[in-house]
């Protein structure tokens, strides 16, 4: 596994993807918190000056896209890379447990959403003088856990879009997997709101859609829960159970797919 | 024990198998037994690329069994065992031919094999510039790679797809002269093509595929003396199907 595990990091090093990742998430972070970072709002003659706890709280969710951005990538381009056309049949055929191939990619992937997590860090430094770390407002506790239980989504995320990839090609991948996030996002509102129902029973069609949907990846809990987290506070240990068993499903996927590389999409599209 | 049963090293019983809803082989039989160098032979789509899909355990088999190397089923042990080349595949572009190599090494050790020296002297063989990316390879190149790799680690069962695709006249005969000393040495060869002249003089043994069914397998020796050569077998026996 240790050899297959640097394989794909010389795969990630000659691809360039960490000079991209380190480029896109320095730009990205410095921008947006240099940005946000004593900016002045007035809304309705209100007049608010964004400070140090505001620019943390943004920057999280700047963090958050870049984050997303590396993990879809990896997932619908760089996972799929051995398993696809012809060339699965070599990777197929290495004396190698099939079991081993997620669990690199998840590594890799892992990797570069650290580099993009000390970007982060650092650039909290960079705008607001690295003194600040040692201040009583900078939320260390809550940047670990929210870097943690993103990459945790994103490491489920990456794998599905994999997964995607290689049963119906990477360009419609791209299209579904955007629309599924769309939909859950969309999907885990109204759960939230039926759930609330003083009426909520499970016998009832908002009742069942509310069973069905907390069944699913909490895809449309994860703003909900990525938000709470960024305050400090907790969030369920259902739904951080529900991400860990969808990541063992869709592992256990991804390793039935490349069981049988013949039945893989060869083709872009 | 019965020595042809120690002996055997693939075989194929009544195998059959679908890509989707199309039937691609059927009730495929066949056996190779140690130190046999074995030809697929057939027309395009006659199926031996699904039979040795199957045989790796890359297609699932409908129906049959197949056993090698007294397994089986395919695993990463076994693996550890058989080279294979496939016809149409490329390494990972972003490597050199040295690193790829020495990537498979780490897997595929043979026991009392130097890898270093092998991998320097298949380099040199195969005539692969090792330093280059094989990104920059020419399609000859590649192919050459792709074979080297086949034979690397010193394998029981080797399987080439189509390995003359690609190759020129002088590593095709360098190629020739590479598979009798395997074969001398005892490693056993499945090699599927359509050249049939170049089959002649390379195997041993030849195996008629044609629609998916395998319709004669004979020692190359006795096709020759029956029928002159194993293209008029061959002509004469799909004529015959």
């Amino acid at each position: 596994m240790w050899a297959l595990f640097l394989e794909n990091c010389r795969y990630v090093l000659r691809s360039k993807m960490v000079v991209l990742v380190i480029l896109f998430s320095t730009l990205v972070h410095l921008s947006g918190l240099k940005l946000i970072n004593h900016l002045t709002v007035s809304i309705q003659e209100v007049v608010t000056v964004m400070g140090p706890k505001e620019a943390i709280r943004v920057g999280f969710y700047i963090q958050l896209f870049t984050a997303l951005s590396i993990a879809s990538v990896y997932g619908v381009w760089m996972a799929p890379y051995a398993h696809r056309g012809e060339r699965s049949l070599l990777t197929h055929v290495l004396p190698v447990s099939k079991v081993y191939f997620p669990l690199c990619y998840g590594l890799c992937c892992g990797l570069l959403l650290i580099i993009n997590e000390v970007i982060l860090l650092m650039s909290f430094g960079w705008v607001m003088g690295f003194s600040f770390y040692s201040s009583d407002i900078f939320p260390w506790g809550s940047l670990i856990k929210t870097c943690m239980f993103q990459t945790l989504c994103l490491e489920v995320l990456m794998l599905s879009l994999a997964l995607s990839s290689l049963v119906v090609g990477q360009i419609n991948t791209v299209f579904l997997g955007a629309t599924s996030l769309f939909v859950m996002q969309i999907l885990g509102t109204f759960s939230h709101f039926f759930s609330k129902d003083p009426k909520f029973s499970l016998f009832t069609f908002k009742g069942l859609f509310v069973f069905v949907y907390e069944k699913l990846p909490p895809i449309g809990d994860f703003i909900f829960d990525f938000n709470l987290l960024s305050k400090g506070e907790s969030v369920s240990f259902e739904n951080l159970g529900l991400w860990l068993i969808w990541w063992l499903i869709i592992c256990f996927l991804f390793v039935i797919k490349i069981r049988y590389p013949s039945n893989i999409r060869g083709s872009e599209g | 024990m019965n020595q042809s049963l120690t002996d055997t090293v693939l075989k194929l019983t009544n195998v059959s198998a679908y890509y989707g809803f199309t039937k691609a082989i059927e009730s495929v039989s066949f056996e190779l037994k140690k130190g046999q160098v074995v030809g697929l032979i057939g027309a395009n789509g006659a199926g031996k690329t699904t039979s040795l899909k199957v045989l790796l355990g890359m297609l699932k088999p409908a129906t049959g069994t197949i056993s090698i190397l007294g397994m089986s089923r395919c695993s990463s042990r076994l693996f550890k065992r058989i080279g294979f080349a496939p016809e149409d595949a490329t390494p990972p572009e972003y490597l050199t031919a040295r690193e790829y190599l020495v990537f498979l090494s780490k897997f595929r050790k043979g026991e009392n094999i130097n890898s270093v020296q092998q991998i320097e002297e298949f380099l040199t063989w195969f005539e692969l510039d090792p330093d280059k990316l094989v990104r920059k390879y020419s399609k000859g190149m590649r192919r050459r790679l792709i074979l080297a790799q086949a034979f690397l680690g010193k394998p029981d069962l080797i399987v080439l797809d189509e390995p003359l695709n690609g190759l020129d006249p002088m590593m095709i005969l360098k190629l020739r002269d590479r598979l009798k000393l395997y074969q001398k040495q005892g490693t056993t060869i499945l090699y599927s093509s359509h050249i049939l002249t170049e089959l002649e003089q390379t195997c041993s043994d030849a195996v008629i595929m044609h629609r998916g069914s395998v319709i004669h397998q004979d020692s190359v020796e006795n096709l020759v003396k029956q029928f002159g050569s194993v293209e008029k077998a061959f002509s004469a026996k799909i004529g015959a199907a």
